[in-house]
């Protein structure tokens, strides 16, 4: 994201580097796009919660500027987190040194795992992984596999799992869907694997049971939500 | 885990750190401003890192340093940011440095950095809602795509 004294300039430099110029405009006009909430309200004291919203008030302010977007790559995935229970506590009861090396042999369960169930892993999320499935009912079942394997290692993890459109950013996934996944994840309880009414419905026929969470508000997330506990 | 609110709290205090001094807080300094312990303090700037929309924080590889953390940037770049006359900070890419103005409300921001063709001076003054000057008129501003990573690496984008 670079400025240059014209077009001109511009021309010559993507011609040096062979790439192409999609999102040019002048620096007046970046000024107004740069005026979206994603850009104005970074000191909000709710701005991470709301960044969804504030995400399409940047797409908005594209549009208007007549900049037509990339057809984001969407797929359907299931989506899985997992954390690790009080991993500050772990930290201070077994000193550095002992905790890196309890979360590398985390890791290494975690991984096994979604190589066992066809997973992708997406990235670390601090002491957790996000993860992505084409499968709901394997992500369950990698989650309910995580969960047991782990406490092998005096840890326990808790899972949330969605099932929705994703958009492909570069290696990460982003989208609606992920959040949702995120939210559910920080609800559920240590070693519980916690799902959207969405991944309930997909996978009926699998022989999985769940049982009713409740129904709760997605901080961010437009509407509410029946989330399950899967129960074997 | 790090609570959703520890996190928003960490963001905005490492932002706010940024707007007062020009730097990022070390973990060290951050546990002392949130109050937490030291390694709460690593965890939690990590989880914000994580949370940040469209990419727009990162640590510096294999470190606990905060490299970038928009609209700003940890180590110099050319994009020089001054407020009020006092240069004390640097924008995260050129695009980024537009929106510093938002962290300094009634002030006068100005970024200055250099065109990437011909090395020459490119000097935007802003106040709040208003671009007061962009020297020269012609300048233009390019990015890749507006929802891509951003991260630093890549010669072609930075």
């Amino acid at each position: 994201m670079n400025l240059f004294r014209s077009e001109e300039h511009l021309e010559r430099w993507l011609l040096y580097f062979q790439t192409a110029g999609d999102y040019v405009m002048t620096v007046a006009e970046w000024a107004t796009v740069f005026s979206a909430s994603i850009f104005r309200r970074r000191l909000e004291p709710d701005y991470l919660a709301s960044s969804p919203a504030y995400l399409e008030d940047y797409r908005r302010a594209l549009k208007a500027m007549g900049k037509a977007l990339p057809a984001p790559d969407r797929f359907l995935s299931a989506v899985m987190f997992t954390d690790i229970v009080e991993s500050t506590k772990h930290t201070a009861r077994l000193g550095d040194a002992e905790w890196r090396r309890r979360l590398e042999r985390h890791n290494e369960v975690v991984r096994t795992q979604l190589e066992r169930f066809g997973g992708r892993e997406i990235k670390q999320t601090g002491d957790g992984f996000l993860s992505a499935f084409d499968s709901p009912a394997k992500a369950i079942q990698c989650a309910v596999a995580t969960c047991h394997e782990v406490s092998n290692l005096d840890l326990q993890v808790r899972a949330g799992i969605h099932l929705g459109e994703c958009e492909a950013l570069g290696d990460d996934l982003g989208g609606i869907a992920v959040h949702i996944g995120a939210r559910i994840g920080a609800l559920a309880a240590p070693n519980e694997v916690l799902v959207s009414g969405t991944v309930k419905d997909a996978v009926t026929g699998s022989g999985i049971d769940f049982k009713h969470r409740g129904t709760h508000e997605l901080r961010g997330v437009p509407g509410v939500w029946e989330l399950y506990a899967v129960a074997g | 885990m790090t609570s959703e609110n520890m996190t928003q709290r960490a963001f905005t205090t490492i932002l706010e750190h940024f707007v007062a001094t020009g730097r990022a807080p070390h973990y060290t300094e951050l546990s002392d401003l949130l109050g937490i312990g030291v390694q709460e303090a690593r965890e939690v700037q990590r989880t914000a890192v994580e949370a940040s929309p469209i990419a727009g924080c990162w640590m510096a590889h294999d470190t606990d340093h905060i490299e970038s953390w928009a609209p700003f940037s940890n180590i110099p770049t050319h994009y020089l940011i001054s407020v009020d006359g006092i240069q004390r900070w640097y924008g995260q890419c050129g695009m980024e440095a537009l929106a510093v103005r938002w962290l300094f409300p009634s002030q006068e921001v100005v970024v200055e950095t250099r065109c990437l063709d011909c090395g020459d001076t490119i000097r935007v003054r802003t106040r709040d809602e208003e671009t007061l000057e962009v020297d020269p008129e012609s300048a233009v501003g390019y990015m890749p795509s507006p929802f891509a990573r951003s991260r630093a690496g890549s010669g072609a984008f930075n």
